[in-house]
């Protein structure tokens, strides 16, 4: 089934202060969005937006014509978002951690091939039963990029998942994103690094508000 | 269920592991009320008029050491974000989280409080009526707890506002179990006090997690 992710007209502020404005964007199946901007030009806040977190100030997101915060639970179920803050508990090792997440999100849909594929991806297999706080901050990462695994979500929103990553990690972050893309899947992406992805891929410019 | 069950074990499962904090509330309860006899003397029959507000007012403030955690780690590290990314409702599983602080806070203090009231010559018949109380009274603690806890979420001092703001909401609690333990004591008529605090945790358990929910979600937006 084809879907359509849009935006129309959204306005961004944190604070009371506007961020960007006049924000259009629409993305179809096996599409990437990637968010552009400079620090603070209101991509993470956007991205939470989108998550539905947040309520735009004004503007509203839609997916197949339907606005998505009239209906969060159905929005919450087609989502994985990845944000800044890892959701990682340091006194849970890197299994529990993922199976938890598992849980919370799917029930009782415990698919154990995946959490441990996903593990392998990410080349957390040798320490996943070590306490996660003895992860260094890119592993952090790549154990909060293992969960877009565990969640069949037709759109994933992450924010910045590159940072911290080795080259391995940034690996497997790709061939997840191919493989979403491939599948019919929607990736909203904030991101100032290069990210080679093969789907065809549209750029939001996020700093229009200070422009005037 | 299944997901609230999730939620309790895993929360279990952190308080098990940094069991500190967990003894840390125990402890204050117990050093609270032995400083009563210290402090107002040791005359049997004056701790035993006491025995009943002791206990209770040192519980209430050892509840109190632990809810302003009660989200805290959860807003820091994002998880608060992604529970509420789900379809299940958030206000079950603030109840699950309220449910684990009176878990290992309100459940230890009810369990070692016969053993402080030996040490106040609390009146024999009033042991029962003890339990009870606190039976009824400290999950409605945890729970109206639990929206204090998301209403000081993210500001300073936190541990201080939420003594502040709930304290003197949880004022009745005190009032029904301190009237009902000292009426035990005379041989007087409790159920009217224990019907109160029945019903105040029925309510609190239908309208905190509810309220809470609505905090939480207010503050993350």
């Amino acid at each position: 089934m084809k879907n359509l992710f849009f935006g129309t007209n959204l306005i961004v502020t944190r604070g009371g202060r506007c961020l960007a404005k006049n924000l259009e964007f629409k993305i179809e199946s096996g599409g990437m969005l990637l968010l552009n901007g400079e620090n603070g030009s209101g991509k993470s806040t956007l991205l939470r937006i989108m998550a539905g977190l947040s309520k735009p100030t004004s503007g509203k997101i839609y997916w197949n014509n339907n606005d998505v915060h009239d209906n969060l639970s159905e929005h919450f179920e087609r989502i994985v978002y990845v944000g800044h803050s890892t959701a990682i508990k340091s006194n849970l090792t890197i299994k529990e951690n993922l199976k938890y997440w598992q849980k919370i999100h799917l029930g009782d849909k415990d698919k154990r091939g995946q959490l441990e594929h996903s593990l392998e991806i990410f080349n957390l297999t040798t320490s996943s039963n070590s306490p996660a706080r003895f992860l260094s901050s890119g592993q952090s990462r790549k154990l909060a990029l293992a969960r877009l695994m565990l969640k069949p979500a037709s759109l994933w929103l992450l924010d910045e998942p590159t940072v911290g990553l080795d080259a391995a990690g940034l690996r497997g972050l790709l061939t997840l994103l191919n493989n979403h893309c491939e599948r019919g899947g929607i990736v909203v992406m904030a991101s100032h690094d290069e990210v080679r992805v093969e789907c065809p891929v549209h750029i939001l410019k996020t700093d229009n508000c200070r422009k005037g | 269920m299944k997901k609230f069950l999730a939620l309790v074990q895993r929360d279990l499962i952190l308080v098990y592991r940094s069991a500190n904090d967990a003894w840390v509330v125990l402890f204050f309860f117990v050093i609270a009320v032995t400083l009563f006899p210290l402090g107002i003397g040791p005359d049997p029959s004056m701790l035993q008029q006491f025995s009943g507000g002791i206990i209770w007012i040192c519980a209430l403030l050892s509840a109190m050491l632990s809810l302003d955690a009660v989200f805290q780690s959860d807003f820091d590290d994002g998880s608060l974000d992604q529970m509420m990314l789900t379809s299940y409702p958030l206000e079950l599983l603030v109840l699950g989280k309220c449910f684990v602080h009176w878990l290992t806070t309100g459940f230890p203090i009810l369990l070692i409080s016969p053993v402080l009231a030996t040490m106040l010559n609390m009146n024999l018949d009033s042991y029962s009526t003890l339990l009870i109380t606190m039976l009824l009274g400290t999950p409605t603690i945890s729970l109206m707890g639990g929206v204090g806890a998301a209403l000081v979420l993210g500001s300073r001092l936190s541990g201080v506002l939420i003594s502040l703001i709930i304290l003197p909401l949880i004022i009745p609690i005190l009032i029904f179990s301190v009237a009902a333990i000292s009426a035990s004591g005379e041989g007087m008529e409790i159920s009217s006090a224990v019907k109160l605090l029945g019903a105040l945790l029925i309510i609190s358990s239908v309208f905190c997690p509810w309220a809470t929910a609505a905090t939480l979600r207010h503050l993350t937006n």
